[in-house]
């Protein structure tokens, strides 16, 4: 595509100037960069992944993990307890998410004004960029006709269970269901980043580096004039020694959950920004998996058709002791390798699981982060801390119970839970004492990471937060956070619409401070 | 961390590992590529209408992931490896991993797992995680699993991928 290109093309030091340059081309940036050029803005993208289009979704897991995911697959928590997955190319995770499309619920914005001074982002303003969005991304409930059989034996047994099931909004147009979503869609029908904002904000005039890190941010007092950026060897993931120089009017950081803040501590700014890097959340997504007596094929069709709402708040008793609750539960949708590596057991154990895979089916859980973790340098290291204890781990053992539950009472011969001691139950009587049993030290169980946010709080207090409501940095003229670092907390949903619609609105301010 | 670093002390003890015709190791050390070959032979053993791991080249192909990725990935699973490596003697295992018959290995290993020290218990799993992954995307696993296959007729690999073959075919002697 014109407009953009990658580290390959890139021969010289390149020195580009725009209105405003935004670093990351997920659903904080892209959207950004969108609303930017829409009101004639120049802007400048710099996205240190690849560039690669449905004729690069080769559906192979090992081939895509390695083309779009952050650290290959490979990063996690500090103490080994948490997969962090993210996205590390153009369109960023959108291109590998699952396209469920949640407004931010009001009952959250509402905890974000008056808990933290979240101001300007209610729902009467949210709303016409939630309606906009849902029109651009073809936002519709799932159809019976998406779903696999995973999904209709999770509906069916949350049904029997008395639980309220949801249809999952979806963001796709012409999905063929081929199931491979998690891998970027070949078919350009889910409608991520690549085939949206993206290439709509290129056609108004915005330009794009692919496999361009940024790496510094050169200030003079409280205004930033330049940023630094090196070029990547694809192959490598090395820098070529080759530079982009961006001098721009304001500069937008939408690097993501985990590389926003990263890079911010990377700059020193830590320092006068003592809540850099704090209040880190990441939706831990605990799993079970079950066999059936049926086939369920859980890598076709959508992933997740229909979800229980009902639970996403925590419940708690009069005298304020956790009941239930605290995550959205959902069908899980994994693909042979991904199986492979969480089933349980080795040998024998693993070999009856993965010899009977077309039975095997799962649910999944997005946990409403209730203890907060961080994200902080070590030297040159970064380590993010998720803490899988007190109120967090409540949310987890109760979110097992109730997948355990789901599964059984929709024909599971055996559930398991991935943890290392190989956890299984066959009948609903052993699943409170199963969990209960379940040892939650790091490492011992697969919890996946990915929704982060949280590391660039917005509130007034700039020792409590990094950004002010207009998303501008404390303290800084024109450098701005348009991603979910963003939030005061989880959103308590699947997070692209919150972001997108952040994005929506901080482009005003972030236009004013570009001088333009 | 402390018993990473003692994991990556380890590494001065080289005796007894050689690679086999044909190996290359560009992203693990020779001896951390013969230590990961003994675990594929345990994890990914060609039985039940599946083809044998080392074969199929699920060895190599952790290879490439570890050149592949960046230098703290690459140091902690190098360390994890030789870690995994020299410690059955603390579990009741008389010699090294790669050295155990395959029962004695799966029993050390299963230990491993489920011990009490949380780094045996990452380095063991980061190792189990990473050599089932790998089996289980070769196209040769898929139909003793009911895997029927990627919609997408070719494969197209990652730019890493095609590097790291150039390298392993000069480093084998073979013309780029
Ligand atoms: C498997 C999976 C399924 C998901 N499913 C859903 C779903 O169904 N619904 C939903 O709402 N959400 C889902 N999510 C989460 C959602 O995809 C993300 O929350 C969202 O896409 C994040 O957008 P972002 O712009 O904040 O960050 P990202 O998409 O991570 O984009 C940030 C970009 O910045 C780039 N970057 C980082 N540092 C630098 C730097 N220094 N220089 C240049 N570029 C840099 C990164 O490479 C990346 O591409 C899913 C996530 C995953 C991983």
């Amino acid at each position: 595509m014109s407009g953009i290109r990658v580290g390959s093309e890139i021969e010289a030091d390149v020195d580009v100037e725009a209105d405003v340059c935004v670093v990351g081309s997920g659903c904080g940036g892209a959207t950004l960069a969108l609303a930017l050029a829409e009101r004639g803005l120049s802007v400048v993208i710099l996205e240190q992944g690849g560039y690669y289009t449905k004729r690069d979704f080769d559906q192979r897991e090992a081939d895509m993990l390695a083309k779009i995911d952050g650290g290959r697959g490979l990063s996690t928590s500090d103490d080994g307890g948490m997969l962090l997955t993210y996205g590390n190319n153009v369109g960023g995770a959108s291109v590998h998410y699952w396209a469920d499309s949640y407004r931010t619920p009001a009952d959250r914005l509402e905890v974000w004004a008056r808990e933290f001074g979240v101001e300007g982002h209610d729902l009467a303003t949210l709303t016409p960029h939630f309606e906009r969005l849902e029109r651009d991304l073809h936002v519709h409930p799932a159809p019976d006709e998406l779903a696999n059989r995973m999904n209709e034996l999770f509906r069916a047994g949350a049904t029997s269970l008395g639980y309220a099931v949801e249809r999952i909004p979806q963001a796709r147009n012409g999905c063929i269901k081929s199931g491979h979503c998690a891998q970027g869609c070949a078919y350009d029908a889910k409608q991520s980043q690549l085939v949206t904002h993206i290439p709509r904000a290129i056609e108004l005039g915005a330009s794009l580096f692919a496999d361009v890190r940024a790496r510094r941010l050169v200030f003079e007092g409280r205004k930033l004039i330049r940023l630094e950026a090196d070029v990547l060897d694809r192959a490598t993931g090395r820098p070529t020694g080759r530079e982009v120089r961006v001098k721009a009017g304001a500069f937008a950081m939408a690097a993501g959950g985990y590389g926003t803040p990263t890079f911010l501590l990377k700059q020193g700014l830590g320092v006068r920004l003592p809540a850099l890097g704090k209040n880190f959340f990441c939706n831990p997504c605990p799993m079970s998996h079950a066999r059936f007596d049926e086939p369920v094929v859980m890598w076709r069709n959508i992933p997740a058709a229909f979800a229980v709402e009902q639970f996403r708040l925590a419940r708690f008793d009069a005298a304020g002791r956790y009941v239930e609750g605290g995550y959205l539960l959902m069908p899980n949708q994994l693909h042979p390798g991904s199986l492979a590596a969480i089933l349980p057991g080795i040998g024998r154990s693993h070999r009856e699981w993965m010899l009977a895979l077309p039975q095997v089916g799962g649910a999944i859980a997005w946990i409403d982060d209730a203890e907060l973790g961080s994200i902080e340098m070590r030297g040159d290291r970064v380590r993010v801390h998720v803490p899988i204890e007190g109120a967090n781990a409540s949310r987890i053992r109760d979110a097992w119970k109730k997948q355990a539950n789901v599964l059984l009472a929709a024909g599971a011969r055996i559930v398991a839970f991935g943890d290392a001691r190989d956890t299984t139950v066959t009948n609903a009587s052993e699943v409170d004492a199963a969990v209960a049993a379940i040892d939650l030290r790091p490492a011992r169980n697969v919890l996946a990471a990915p929704h982060p946010g949280g590391g660039c709080r917005m509130g007034s207090d700039p020792e409590l937060s990094v950004v002010g409501s207009d998303h501008r940095v404390h303290g800084m003229d024109n450098l701005f956070v348009t991603d979910p670092s963003v939030f005061p907390t989880p959103p308590s949903v699947d997070p692209s619409l919150t972001i997108m619609a952040f994005s929506l609105v901080a482009a005003d301010a972030i236009a004013s401070a570009s001088g333009r | 961390m402390v018993l990473l670093s003692a994991g990556g002390a380890l590494s001065w003890w080289t005796v007894g590992y050689t690679l086999r015709e044909g190996e290359v190791a560009l992203g693990l050390s020779p001896k951390a590529y013969c230590v990961v070959r003994s675990l594929v032979e345990l994890l990914c053993a060609g039985s039940d209408g599946l083809p044998d791991g080392v074969a199929e080249g699920v060895v190599e192909r952790i290879d490439e992931e570890v050149w592949s990725s960046d230098d703290g990935t690459r140091e902690d699973l190098e360390s994890a490896i030789q870690l995994l490596e020299h410690l059955p003697p603390w579990f009741g295992f008389g010699g090294r991993l790669s050295g155990l018959s395959i029962e004695q290995r799966e029993a050390c290993f299963v230990r491993y797992l489920q011990c009490d020290d949380t780094v045996i218990v990452q380095a063991a799993t980061a190792l189990k995680q990473m050599a089932h992954f790998f089996f289980f995307t070769r196209d040769a696993t898929w139909g003793a699993i009911g895997y029927d296959g990627p919609w997408v007729a070719a494969p197209k690999l990652p730019d890493s991928g095609v590097r790291y073959r150039q390298l392993a075919d000069e480093a084998r002697g073979k013309p780029a």
